[in-house]
This record gives structure tokens, C-alpha cells and sequence, in this order.
């Protein structure tokens, strides 16, 4: 095979990969903005005034005495507070298993018109240190029947 | 005697045999000495044998249950079975970095004992840097950050210990997948020694990187399997129903195994065109790096995930190793620059060569990015104090399309031959799977998948499938047409005459059932979740879902609710018993999905909540995921490639000629 009867040429092929590069840099750096989650606390989504609608994703402890799992609608409502502002949180399905009052959560979703924050995703946030056993094994997660 | 003891008395002498080692390897590099060579030898043999001991002392004293040791009193209980108490070797930080050193005492003994055999000079100077490893991972456990044999005090010794962390001890699969990932990391630390060895000695030949070509597809293949087998062990275990979340363990591990697949590829250019050497040795040292900095990250605490369990002064040191692996590395490879400067140019754009370059401009552009997401948060919380995390959107719209750029230059380059291509050769390679491509695409469409992702997924794995295929066939055709051999004879043959190119065909095979798998159970899973009384049925997907009741189940180390299931539909009649299980050592149940696998698809359920006084309620969670077992055959596949890739070339001349007809009838 001869030189002539290929197809293109150096200068197309660095052209090539600096584009690709450069369009994926710029692609990467744009995508990082838009899906950047910024964490907020209750306080700080208070004093930041998020309005209704806008995309958030909070983080606080379920206030013991708050946490309520209806399973025949399916309804899960808690309270999350910093300590000092609190927010009623409304979400839809089965808590997930790692959700219990006096631990971290973390709630992604929107501000109501209302002030309550409708939970697409609730997220136990587990604390990585394990305690001593207690010699109790009953689950804890449990909810009340409806 | 006790475990503690024969364990931290090994671990100081190997420590010392570290250093006499990297004192005698080193000596005997710069004064040609044979006798030190000889000592250098032993020694790597010394230290191998005294780590091996301190790993089985700790494995002693976690199923002895010896409590005096923190390791054991933290990561152990009475009633942890012998199975998982030996496997809590990696159970944590301290144990898991016992494991590393001993992987990398392997390493050093076969470069010891095979390498300065047949490399005398570059071998020794690799034996070097890896005592000099070696003995950093050492003195990482024999002081304080992260000592596997700390003691505690004698009245503080507890009559039970705390146990595994539940997530580790409730499946079988941690006994695999973490083994495989640091054998996969620790083995890129021989072509990063070599490729150090080489610079320091101004070698210009490529002996180093033919010499460490087994080391670097062993690293990789392990890397890649253990990838897979942690996302198979994330699915059984974590009760998502998914089995990848773009968490940073998870970037860690995958980082480095995107540059040595660039790696992989790119040698193959600077073998057979003698270009991209400088790359190639920046493309190691990355590996290798990556592999450190993937560690630090995961095991400092700096970012924070599930995984990220452990947290302890190590942290600053192993930051201080990475920044020395690449002060080192790049400095060396700055300074002998100009002698490793190609005498040539990939040219043509449709080149093999060029192709390679494409994709490895791909393969680090997906590093950089899967790096830019993992640390941005920490770039963010540096700069302006803000909490944030960049969640999956981010890498699967910036990772998506790289994948399936890479997956068509997949099909592209194998297909194309060196120094460029004439437009019959393209009608010739190309005819057969742009057809191919064609049926692919109407499948997917055919079969309801939604949105481009899925449907070019499924046109690019079929026209990688129709290449790989035509390979083959005109593979043994070449053989039948020479030898007479009939095809199946001729098949097998391929292998043993050419298992790096046709190995590397199984590879791409598996990396196609794996991207398919992965393709359509993102595409097509369907979920359910309804709350149900005994008796009550859910309908998901053509399966028909019972929920029987609920029962409790004791074990000595952990409380179990399961819901019985009772499951028919689509030809299937079983039970499945999704369940929380409550371990002593956490506060919270952590679920066990009930699984039933299938070619076909994946029914997966989940015991979601359920009414603790009566029994009278489950909420149950149903996914059925299609072809997602597909990804765990993928995975296998791609290691049975790399095995097949890595058969010794055959000796016998004949045969070498016979190879050489079969490449120019199947390549061009």
C-alpha cells in the first residue's frame, strides 16, 4: 500500500485529539457546576431563603418523635433540625433501613410553597462508629402499625 | 508466645531485611556485585516469609478471638464465624495494609529471583525501588498509623470484641473481591519499578516494558475483575438493586485501571512502531500513582462514603508516599526526556496507531474527569467552605459518551492495520459490521429501549460483536487453508499460536456483554414497592409476588426478620426471603435482598419496613432487572481474556511462521 491512498493526515489527527480533549474538558467543567449538590442545613437554608421549587439537599438529624411511616399510603414524614432551625420533611415509600430518630439524614428535593420540604430521596446518614454491643438484638428500625 | 508477638517481631525483622535488601540491591546495581545481588535475593525471601508470618498471626488471633489486640477487639466478637474472622484480615485499615505488604513482598521476591535473571542490571535496580517500598509499607505497620499489632492495656482487654463491620460480614463475596483489587493495585508497582529502573539507568531500549508486559496485564485484569466482583458484592449486599453509585472507593479503584488499559493498548504502538515511549512511562507512573492516591483517599477519611470507614493518622503518610512517587517519577522522566524522544510520528488518522492514540486521549480524558469528580468537593470545601457532593449525573453524562466513543473505537482499531488504511480495506473490514451495527440498533429499538444512550450502545456492541467474530473466522480459515486443520482444531490453535491478539478479542467479547449488561439494566429496570399484608400479592413485570409472612431467625452473631415470598410468573416457582438483619455491633438493620438470578433477568426484592409488634405488614420493594447477571459473565469473560492473553508465545519455528501467514491473512 502506497502513501498516496491513505486517508488523511498528522496535522488532522492532532487537530482531532485536541479537539476531543477541549470538548470534553468543556463538557466535564460545565456538567461539574449543574450537578454540584450543595449540602445545607436547615439554618442555613433559612437564612439563604430558598424559594419554593428549587432543587436542595439537606442535611440535619430526625428529631426524636417525628419520624412517622404510614404503610398503607406509604406516607414518611420527619423533622430534621441543626439544633436550631428545623424543617418538616415529607417523602413517599418505606424509610430506608438505616433511618432512625437521633441520627443523620439527609433529604434531596424541593421547598413547598408552605415551608415543608418534599423528599424525592431521604438518605440515613450512618455514623461509622460502631458501638459496643449491648446485648440486645432487636432491630430498631421498626414502625409503628398503621 | 502469643499472636501479637510472633506478628510485631516479624513485621520489625522483615523491616530490617526491607532495608538491608533495598542497602544490598542498590549496592549491588551501581558496583555490578554479585555477592550483594546474591544477599539482596535472600533477603526478599526473608521478608516475604516473616510478612506471610505476621498475616497468618493475625489471621491466628482473629479466629482465636484473642482480644488483647485492638485490631481484633475492634473488627472481631465471639461469635463471628471462623470464616468471616479470617477474612477480617481486610477487614479494616490496619489488617488491610498487612495484606498490601504482603502482595508486595511477593512482588519483590519473583523480581528478585526471576527479573535479575533475565534482566541482570535494570532488574536489580527495580528490586531496589520495590524494598524501598517495601520498607515504607512496613514501617507503616510497625508504628503507629497503622500497626495491626496494637496491644491494649491488660485491664482494658474486653471480654467480647465489637465485631466486623455488618456490611462486611454478611456475604461471602468480601472474602473475594477486596483479595483481587489489592493484588490488582500492588502488582502496577513492578512496571512502575522497572519503568523508574529504567529511567535512572538512561535505558533506551523497550526490554523493561516487554520484561513487565505479564506484570502489567496481571495488575490490570486483577483490577478488573476486582472492580466487577466488588460491584456483584455492592449488589448482593448493600440492598439497592444497584450495583455501581460513582462512590469515591469506587473512582479510586477504577482510576488507575483506566490508564492501564491505556497502557495496555498504547505499548502495543511503541512495540511495533517504536513511538509514544515517553507516554508510555508517564502512562505507568500514573497507574501507579493512581493506585496510591485511590488508598489515600479512601483510607484517610478525607472523603467521606460509606466506604471510608476508616480514619486514622495514616493519612499524611500515605499523601507523603504519593508525592513522592511523583516527584520522583516525573522528575525522572523530565530530566531523561530528550533520550526517550520518538524518532517518528504516528501519522495517518486511520492507523491502528492512531486509533490508539484516540483512545488513549479518551482513556485519560475519562481519569481526569472521574478525578476531577471525586476531589472537586474537596477543591470546593479548600476554597470556599462549601459542603457539596457531585453525584452520579455528573460522571454518567461525562463518562456515557467516552464509553461509547471508546466502545466504537474498539471495533475501529483492531480492524484497521498499522501505518493507515485504503479505502478497499475499510469496505472489506467494515462491510460486514456496519451491518451489523444496523440489526443492533433495531433490536434495541425493536425491544422498547428508550433514549440514544441505550439504543447507540446496543448498534456499538453489535458492531464490536460482527469484528471480533470476522476476526475469528478469518483466523481459522487462514489455518484451515494452510495447515488443513478443521475449524475447531484451527480455533484452539489461534490461542496457542496468537493468544495475546485473539485473547484480546475475548477481552473486547467481555467488555461487550458487560457494557450490554450494563446498557439495559440501566435502561429497562422496573420497580415496585407496596406495603402487604400475609396473603396479599403484588404484580411486577410478569412476576407474581406472594407475601407469605413474616418470620425471625437467631444466629449467635446476628438477629434476621425474613418476609417469605412466594414468586411464579414468567416460569418461575420459588421462594425468596429478603430480610433486615440486626447485627449487635450497630445500632440499625441493614437489609439482605432476596435475590433470584437469571439470564434473563434479575428479580430483586427487598424487605423495605415491616410492622415489629404483629407481624401484620411488609413493605416490600420489587426491581426486576434485566440482564444484569450478563455484567458478572462480562467480567469473567474479560479475566478468561487476559488469561488467554497471557499464554507464553510458542518456541518452535514452523509455528512462528504460521502465525506470521494468519496475522497477514487476518489484519490486511
Amino acid at each position: 500500500m502506497s502513501a498516496a491512498n491513505r486517508i488523511g493526515g498528522r496535522r488532522v489527527l492532532i487537530i482531532a485529539a485536541l479537539a476531543i480533549a477541549v470538548v470534553i474538558g468543556y463538557v466535564a467543567t460545565q456538567t461539574l457546576q449543574s450537578a454540584a449538590v450543595y449540602y445545607l442545613t436547615p439554618t442555613e437554608a433559612a437564612r439563604r431563603g430558598i424559594a419554593p421549587g428549587q432543587a436542595a439537599r439537606l442535611g440535619g438529624q430526625v428529631l426524636a418523635g417525628t419520624l412517622i411511616y404510614d404503610p398503607a399510603s406509604r406516607a414518611l414524614r420527619f423533622t430534621i433540625g441543626d439544633g436550631v432551625s428545623t424543617v418538616k420533611v415529607i417523602g413517599s415509600g418505606a424509610p430506608p433501613g438505616l433511618l432512625r430518630e437521633g441520627a443523620g439524614a439527609v433529604v434531596e428535593g424541593t421547598f413547598a410553597a408552605d415551608g415543608t420540604f418534599r423528599a424525592t430521596q431521604v438518605i440515613a446518614k450512618h455514623d461509622e462508629v460502631y458501638t459496643a454491643p449491648t446485648g440486645s438484638a432487636v432491630p430498631t428500625h421498626q414502625t409503628p402499625a398503621p | 508466645m502469643s499472636w501479637g508477638d510472633i506478628g510485631a517481631g516479624a513485621l520489625r525483622a522483615a523491616l530490617a531485611l526491607a532495608l538491608w535488601g533495598l542497602g544490598a540491591a542498590a549496592y549491588a546495581a551501581w558496583k555490578r556485585d554479585a555477592r550483594a545481588l546474591a544477599s539482596a535475593r535472600l533477603v526478599a525471601i526473608g521478608a516475604f516469609v516473616l510478612v506471610l508470618i505476621a498475616d497468618l498471626a493475625m489471621v491466628g488471633a482473629l479466629t482465636a478471638h484473642d482480644f488483647s489486640l485492638v485490631y481484633v477487639a475492634e473488627n472481631n466478637a465471639l461469635e463471628t464465624p471462623t470464616f468471616y474472622s479470617a477474612i477480617s484480615l481486610w477487614a479494616a485499615l490496619a489488617g488491610s495494609i498487612l495484606l498490601w505488604t504482603l502482595i508486595l513482598a511477593g512482588a519483590v521476591v519473583w523480581v528478585a529471583l526471576r527479573g535479575t535473571r533475565s534482566l541482570p542490571r535494570l532488574a536489580t535496580v527495580a528490586l531496589a525501588v520495590l524494598f524501598a517500598m517495601l520498607a515504607f509499607f512496613l514501617a507503616l505497620v510497625v508504628t503507629a498509623a497503622a500497626d495491626p499489632f496494637t496491644r491494649l492495656a491488660a485491664d482494658q482487654i474486653p471480654a467480647d470484641g465489637n465485631g466486623p463491620n455488618a456490611l462486611l460480614q454478611n456475604h461471602p463475596f468480601m472474602a473475594l473481591h477486596p483479595p483481587l483489587l489489592y493484588l490488582g493495585y500492588v502488582l502496577t508497582s513492578v512496571p512502575f519499578a522497572y519503568a523508574i529502573a529504567a529511567l535512572i539507568l538512561g535505558e533506551t531500549t523497550d526490554r523493561w516494558l516487554t520484561e513487565t508486559r505479564k506484570a502489567a496485564l496481571a495488575s490490570w485484569a486483577l483490577l478488573g475483575v476486582g472492580i466487577v466482583a466488588g460491584a456483584w458484592w455492592s449488589y448482593a449486599v448493600l440492598g439497592w438493586g444497584g450495583y455501581w453509585a460513582w462512590d469515591p472507593v469506587e473512582n479510586a479503584a477504577i482510576m488507575p485501571w483506566l490508564t492501564a488499559t491505556a497502557y495496555l493498548h498504547s505499548v502495543m504502538v511503541e512495540e511495533k512502531r517504536r513511538l509514544l515511549r515517553t507516554w508510555n512511562i508517564a502512562l505507568v507512573i500514573a497507574t501507579f500513582a493512581l493506585t496510591i492516591l485511590g488508598t489515600f483517599l479512601t483510607r484517610s477519611g478525607v472523603v467521606n462514603s460509606v466506604h471510608s470507614f476508616t480514619q486514622s493518622a495514616i493519612g499524611p503518610l500515605l499523601l507523603g508516599y504519593f508525592v513522592a512517587i511523583l516527584v520522583v517519577g516525573v522528575g525522572l522522566l523530565l530530566y531523561r526526556m530528550d533520550d526517550l524522544a520518538d524518532r517518528g510520528s504516528v501519522g495517518a488518522p486511520l492507523s491502528r496507531e492512531a486509533i490508539f492514540l484516540f483512545q488513549n486521549v479518551l482513556f485519560v480524558a475519562a481519569t481526569l474527569t472521574v478525578l476531577l469528580g471525586t476531589i472537586y468537593p474537596l477543591i470546593a470545601e479548600a476554597l470556599s467552605g462549601a459542603q457539596l457532593s457531585i453525584g452520579a449525573p455528573y460522571f454518567d453524562r461525562v463518562e456515557v459518551p467516552i464509553g461509547l466513543a471508546l466502545l466504537f473505537l474498539m471495533g475501529i482499531g483492531p480492524q484497521l492495520p498499522w501505518h493507515g488504511a485504503s479505502r478497499a480495506t475499510l469496505e472489506r473490514q467494515f462491510t460486514a459490521p456496519a451491518i451489523a451495527a444496523a440489526a443492533g440498533a433495531a433490536v434495541a429499538v425493536v425491544s422498547g429501549m428508550a433514549g440514544w444512550a441505550p439504543v447507540l450502545t446496543y448498534a456499538l456492541a453489535a458492531f464490536v460483536t460482527a469484528t471480533v467474530v470476522q476476526e475469528f473466522v478469518r483466523g481459522v480459515r487462514a489455518r484451515h487453508t494452510l495447515h488443513g486443520e478443521p475449524a475447531p482444531t484451527a480455533f484452539v490453535a489461534l490461542f496457542r499460536r496468537n493468544g495475546r491478539r485473539y485473547g484480546g478479542y475475548v477481552v473486547h467479547l467481555g467488555i461487550v456483554i458487560a457494557v450490554v449488561a450494563i446498557a439495559t439494566s440501566q435502561a429497562r429496570t422496573t420497580e415496585l414497592e407496596q406495603t402487604l399484608a400475609p396473603g396479599d400479592a403484588m404484580d411486577v413485570a410478569g412476576y407474581h409476588i406472594t407475601f407469605a409472612g413474616l418470620r425471625d431467625i437467631a444466629e449467635p452473631q446476628r438477629a434476621t426478620t425474613a418476609a417469605d415470598l412466594v414468586i411464579t410468573g414468567n416460569g418461575a416457582s420459588l421462594h425468596l426471603h429478603p430480610g433486615l438483619v440486626q447485627y449487635p455491633n450497630t445500632e440499625s438493620a441493614i437489609g439482605s435482598p432476596g435475590i433470584a438470578a437469571g439470564s434473563r433477568d434479575d428479580l430483586y426484592t427487598i424487605l423495605a419496613a415491616y410492622d415489629g409488634t404483629g407481624h401484620a405488614w411488609a413493605t416490600i420493594r420489587v426491581r426486576v432487572i434485566p440482564l444484569v447477571s450478563w455484567l458478572w459473565a462480562g467480567g469473567a469473560v474479560v479475566g478468561f481474556g487476559a488469561l488467554l492473553a497471557a499464554l507464553p508465545p510458542p518456541k518452535r519455528r514452523p509455528v512462528a511462521v504460521a502465525v506470521r501467514v494468519a496475522d497477514a491473512v487476518g489484519a490486511e
